[in-house]
């Protein structure tokens, strides 16, 4: 724990004024899950993945996905080498510990949905052969919501395979502030020691995974689930899978609360990110989702 | 497997019926019941196998000849016993034609109407619980019936009859009673009476006497009379064949001067026999709902052996005055021949004692002194004369012998003479404050008419035979009876006098206000609620809705339960309630954290009550669900939270 | 008795709002007795009778006993309905011809399980569901779709007998709710080659973009994008960079027109209905242009396309 609260409070130099999404990246991961973060250009996206890796001690890549990329130029491919006159396995960027894909939604469906299938199944299938991916594996997905022209948006299907969506805005002025006189942010970079080992995530995880949830807590989810189902402006509900990561990501918060229990706010606090993208909102019409917590009634 | 076999609906009904069907064993012949069991249950079988039910061809003629052996051992279809044969032997037909719901629905509801059949015979509390035990089967197998689950379902009939039970009593108050039958109804003819028999010959008595069922029981306003002047007189016998008493004439009208006596009121509750009911002597006025015959009798007005309470007032040691013709004194002094020795004794009072008091001095003397012994079980009179046989050589007998022998002398000796029967005595309840007379009570006696004075005088031989018969009770006087007679005169232990006491109360109790309530008690108890001086709609109307008002107050009750909350959640709704009061507003999709971050203002010290009392909340709902034990606790920390006040 | 329960019927339904959902109050709930409740009430009239006849105290108990029990089932058979909350769902469209399911959810929040049937319209079988306590269910009714366009769902009956059979207590449902028919897809393969029709996308092929300059490798860039020249001459790994709008995917379009003037509404939209389906199938981008109305390619882009299908009337 606390290397945890090390690691948090060196995100937090590293990013100034937002506290609360870094917590969101941090449950996000604890949670074994991947994140997207849709936001514009500049806010500090690559530096806050950049960040996660570092202080986690994780094995970084960073792929920039364009409309032409394809599959293999992300899962890696076989080459035929002359000396030994056999195939040999190129591994591509995606068997990293933390992928930060850039821009996903420029790729094709195509690379899209190679990406999303490896983050699924944590292993990589070319030719016959698979590949496991190492562990822990996430990805850090980037999508820039203003831009529509030439894009592929990601599919909802494909959309469940991310346990949350944040974004980080504009820092507020106060510390923005701070930014403008600060040093380079990418010098910092160099700066933060890994907090964490690759086990001591392993084991944040698995506590987390651990932690109690009573039937009371789960009635809550269960109410917030249908009421989600209910709701007239989304196509459709909440899936029983969304349950589960919503769940997850309770659990995970919670843990970072320093608890070993989940209460209610912790699931109303990751709610709107677990369930954003589920329902096909954009990441402004939050706000239906926070009205939603405040009309479903706690059992 | 009771269970997956209750499963059905079907064997529900069965069941619940052959639970109705059951106490008509007692008051049917019992082939009859038996066979609508056996149906019953061969229905089950069926049921059960899922096998085809006999053709209809096959039930009809098994049907008639059901009913030709009813009619056999009956003799009759209708009446209440004709009549509730006949339902079930329907019942048990009616079972084998029941394929759909409907048909077993109409089967139940036939049920509940059988319920009632065995309350034309018996009333008694045991008929009650019974028909208690028959409703819930017949509730629980319509809830299984209609589909609900096995599982908890006798708990949910239960519920539902508790529920309706204040409905049933109010209705039962205040619902008008009739005064009379809305249709005469043909008597059962064989139906035992258990009360005084139509003759009276050695043996009718002492049989009687050795039952201990309660006769009837009077309640008397006032100081009630000493126990050797409770004379309850019914019946009157004036002709003697020579073995046996009857009553043959039957006398049309009576003139009757009362004279003398001390008045005392009384009401007496019991079952008529053949209309009569006993009274106290001498009643000088026929009590509501009868009339007295001559000889101070009394005769109820309408049929039926339906208890019954009536008021009356009697002149206590009166003198019986009244004219005989010198037919009547003819007839009362008719004997048949036999008895020589007697006769010839009698002749000889009469000639020492000189008028007819002297006459009864001299008998009652001579039963008094000469070896007569007082006994239940005399030896049996065998010959012709079976006076002298009893007055000469055995001389040990009961009530009835001596009153049989005195009522001959008298005559023999030309003295007007017959036999009254009835009770006499009663034993006093001190739990109920009434009086209990039981057949043990039975006793006979005779009058004798003096013509000096033109007076029927009572004259009990007994009384000369055995004095504690009379001033005791029957239970003291004859020591040979208590072998037989257990519980009786010997001296027992109080808690069993007092057990007894306590039953014979409840039993007092239940037959005035449960199978004796009448359209009587009914006005009587409109008056003292103030409802009315009648029992007419108004005040019906008024007494329904006020005691439905209050027989509904269960079902409130019932329905605000379901509606109430885990303790855990009222502790947090007065927290929300303290905490309003506070203008801090606390929503229903506020966690217990969420309610703290809210509250952050509180003063230091009531924040921190707080804090502790949502941190248990919430470690209860969402760290280790709570014992009863402990949330009760927390529940009392939360009563006693008040914030803003030092 | 059936011509007036027609009546009755069609009274109190015109009585009723249209509604999403809601919770149902005294105001809803209609209470009768049964068959068997009517014959029940015979039987303690009989029994009271025969009381009153015979003179036998139990009997009036036994009579009174059964009217009580009547008063408690109209209580419970209240019960089982009171307080049902129901929620009208939208209905999942179908093709000209299949059923679809009208649903309406039910929600049972008190502690009490509860035994319902319901049935829309006369003559149907009526059909039952058992909600636990604290539970929900969704009634699904079928609804044969005949012709295409918006069918309204039709009124529900929802009624309870239990738990003694003797009283029926229930309520009418008008839910809001909808399902759409969509017109009979129509195999349509002439238009349907997908290399017979270019989208407004971009042509295929790299000639088109622009080159811009060469920049620093960066780990994802495709061998396409590899300066091999300059690897080959300096031996850095340098990639091309161009400036071209991203390529997007072919984008097909369905449109009203494509067909002759004599081809009637229906089979149009029946044509075009099958085309949309080929395009879902394939993954295949698609914009469904009909007179007024334009689907382009968006999430959910087949209901919404299947709908504007299904609702359509030609402006006039």
């Amino acid at each position: 724990m606390q290397s945890l609260s090390l690691a948090y409070r060196q995100l937090n130099t590293l990013i100034l004024g937002k506290p609360r999404a870094i917590r969101l990246a941090l449950a996000c991961l604890i949670a074994r899950g991947h994140l997207l973060i849709e936001d514009l250009p500049g806010v500090g996206k690559t530096t806050l993945a950049h960040g996660l890796a570092a202080v986690l001690g994780l094995h970084y890549q960073r792929v920039q996905f364009t409309s032409d990329l394809l599959p293999a130029d992300i899962l890696g491919v076989n080459i035929y080498q002359r000396e030994t006159g056999s195939f040999r396995f190129h591994q591509g960027p995606v068997f990293s510990q933390l992928l930060l894909a850039d821009e996903i939604n420029r790729a094709s469906p195509k690379v899209q949905s190679a990406l999303l299938e490896a983050m699924e199944e944590r292993q990589v299938s070319i030719d016959g052969e698979s590949h496991p991916l190492p562990t822990p594996f996430f990805v850090i997905a980037t999508q820039n919501p203003s831009e529509q022209l030439g894009t592929f948006p990601l599919p909802e299907s494909q959309l469940d395979r991310f346990l949350m969506r944040i974004s980080l805005g504009y820092p507020p002025p106060e510390a923005e502030r701070a930014l403008l006189l600060g040093q380079d942010r990418r010098t910092l970079l160099a700066d933060i020691s890994a907090g964490l080992t690759a086990a001591d995530l392993l084991l944040l995880q698995n506590k987390a995974a651990a932690l109690t949830v009573t039937p009371d807590l789960a009635d809550y989810v269960l109410a917030l689930l249908q009421a989600t189902r209910q709701e007239r402006s989304y196509l459709t509900g909440l899936s029983p899978r969304a349950g589960l990561a919503l769940l997850a990501a309770a659990r995970a918060w919670a843990l970072l609360e320093g608890r070993d229990h989940v209460l209610p706010e912790d699931v109303k606090a990751v709610f709107p990110h677990v369930a954003g993208h589920r329902l096909g909102l954009s990441g402004d019409a939050l706000g239906s989702l926070n009205k939603l917590l405040d009309h479903v009634a706690i059992p | 497997m009771i269970k997956s076999l209750l499963r059905q609906g079907e064997m529900a009904v069965l069941l619940a019926l052959v639970l109705v069907i059951l106490p008509l064993l007692l008051f049917l012949p019992p082939w009859l019941p038996l066979l609508v069991l056996s149906m019953l249950a061969l229905r089950a079988a069926l049921l059960r196998r899922q096998a085809a039910m006999p053709s209809l061809y096959l039930l009809l003629p098994l049907l008639l000849l059901a009913v030709g052996g009813l009619w056999l051992s009956l003799n009759t279809l209708v009446g209440r016993e004709g009549g509730a044969a006949l339902l079930i032997l329907l019942l048990g037909f009616k079972s084998f034609e029941s394929r759909q719901q409907r048909d077993w629905q109409v089967l139940l509801a036939l049920g509940f109407f059988l319920a009632a059949m065995p309350l034309l015979f018996d009333q008694s509390p045991l008929a009650a619980v019974w028909l208690a035990i028959s409703l819930l089967a017949l509730t629980w197998a319509m809830l299984i019936l209609s589909g609900e689950m096995v599982e908890g379902s006798l708990r949910s009939a239960m519920q539902a009859l508790a529920l309706s039970l204040p409905l049933m009593l109010v209705l039962f108050v205040v619902m008008p009673r009739l005064p009379g039958p809305l249709w005469s109804m043909p008597h059962d003819q064989h139906v035992a009476s258990t009360g005084l028999s139509d003759s009276m010959e050695p043996g009718s008595i002492s049989q009687l006497v050795q039952q201990q069922e309660p006769a009837f029981s009077v309640v008397f306003a006032g100081q009630a009379p000493a126990v050797s002047e409770m004379y309850w007189r019914i019946m009157i016998f004036d002709d003697f064949d020579g073995r046996r008493w009857q009553n043959v004439r039957g006398l049309s009208s009576e003139t009757v001067q009362w004279q003398g006596g001390r008045l005392v009121s009384y009401s007496l509750t019991g079952k008529p026999s053949k209309s009569r009911l006993p009274l106290l002597e001498y009643t000088v006025t026929a009590p509501a709902g009868g009339v007295l015959e001559p000889g101070n009798l009394f005769k109820l007005a309408r049929d039926g052996d339906e208890l019954f309470r009536f008021q009356a007032q009697s002149l206590l040691a009166a003198h019986y005055r009244t004219v005989l013709s010198p037919a009547d004194q003819d007839f009362y002094r008719h004997l048949p021949p036999g008895n020589p020795a007697s006769r010839q004794l009698a002749q000889q009072w009469r000639a020492q004692g000189g008028d007819g008091a002297g006459f009864v001095r001299t008998a009652l003397q001579y039963f008094h002194l000469d070896g007569f012994a007082y006994t239940l079980k005399p030896p049996l009179l065998n010959s012709e004369d079976g006076i002298d046989e009893f007055m000469f050589s055995s001389r040990q007998g009961f009530c009835e012998h001596y009153a049989s022998a005195l009522a001959f002398m008298a005559r023999a000796a030309g003295l007007p003479a017959r036999i009254v029967t009835g009770y006499q005595g009663g034993q006093f309840n001190p739990v109920g404050q009434f009086w209990q007379v039981k057949s043990s009570d039975a006793h006979a006696w005779v009058e004798i008419w003096l013509a000096e004075t033109g007076e029927w005088l009572r004259v009990d031989p007994t009384a000369a035979v055995a004095p504690n018969r009379v001033a005791q009770g029957v239970s003291q006087s004859i020591p040979a009876m208590q072998p037989q007679l257990p519980g009786l005169g010997r001296s027992v232990p109080a808690w069993v006098l007092r057990v007894q006491q306590n039953w014979q109360a409840a039993g007092f109790a239940w037959q005035q206000w449960v199978v004796g309530y009448d359209a009587g008690r009914q006005l009587n108890l409109y008056r003292w609620l103030g409802l009315g001086e009648q029992v007419d709609s108004a005040a019906v109307l008024r007494a329904v809705l006020l005691g439905g008002g209050l027989a509904c107050l269960p079902l409130l009750l019932l329905w605000r339960r379901q509606h109430s909350v885990s303790p855990l959640q009222q502790g947090r709704h007065r927290l929300v309630q303290v905490l309003a009061a506070l203008k801090i507003v606390v929503v229903d999709s506020d966690g217990p954290l969420d309610i703290l971050n809210k509250a952050r203002r509180l003063p230091e010290s009531d924040y921190r009550q707080l804090k502790a009392l949502l941190k248990e909340y919430a470690a209860m709902r969402y760290r280790q669900p709570a014992g009863a034990q402990q949330v009760k606790q927390w529940l009392r920390r939360v009563k006693a939270f008040q914030p803003g006040r030092q | 008795m059936l011509p007036f329960r027609k009546t009755l019927q069609r009274w109190l339904l015109s009585r009723l709002p249209l509604e999403r959902g809601g919770r149902l109050g005294q105001r809803r709930i209609y209470l009768l007795p049964t068959r068997f409740g009517l014959l029940l009430l015979l039987v303690a009239l009989a029994v009271w009778v025969g009381a009153l006849n015979y003179a036998v105290s139990l009997a009036y108990a036994l009579a009174f006993w059964i009217i009580g029990l009547m008063l408690v089932a109209v209580l419970m058979a209240y019960r089982q309905l009171s307080g049902l909350n129901w929620t009208a769902l939208p209905g999942e469209g179908v093709f000209v011809g299949q059923s679809a399911d009208c649903r309406i959810q039910l929600d049972n929040d008190s502690a009490l399980a509860r035994r319902l049937q319901w049935r829309a319209g006369q003559g149907r079988e009526p059909l039952s569901c058992l909600l636990a306590a604290g539970s929900s269910q969704t009634m699904a009714l079928p609804l044969l779709l005949a012709h295409r366009g918006r069918h309204a769902y039709p009124a529900v009956q929802l009624w309870s007998t239990a738990p003694f059979g003797l009283m029926r207590a229930f309520a009418w449902l008008r839910p809001d709710g909808h399902v759409l028919a969509y017109p009979l897809p129509m195999p349509d393969r002439e238009r349907n080659d997908l290399h017979s029709e270019q989208g407004s996308g971009r042509q295929s092929g790299d000639d088109e973009e622009d080159f811009s300059h060469l920049a620093e490798y960066r780990q994802g860039d495709t061998p396409r994008q590899i300066a091999w020249s300059v690897l080959a001459r300096r031996d850095v790994l340098v990639s091309k960079r161009f400036a071209s709008q991203p390529r997007g995917q072919s984008i097909r379009q369905l449109a009203w027109q494509d067909y002759p003037a004599a081809v009637d509404m229906e089979s149009r939209l029946s044509r075009l209905c099958w085309r949309v389906q080929q395009c879902e199938k394939a993954g295949q981008h698609y914009r469904l242009h009909l007179p007024g109305v334009l689907i382009e390619p968006q999430p959910q882009q087949r209901e919404l396309a299947l709908a504007a299908l299904a609702e359509f009337k030609l402006p006039s």
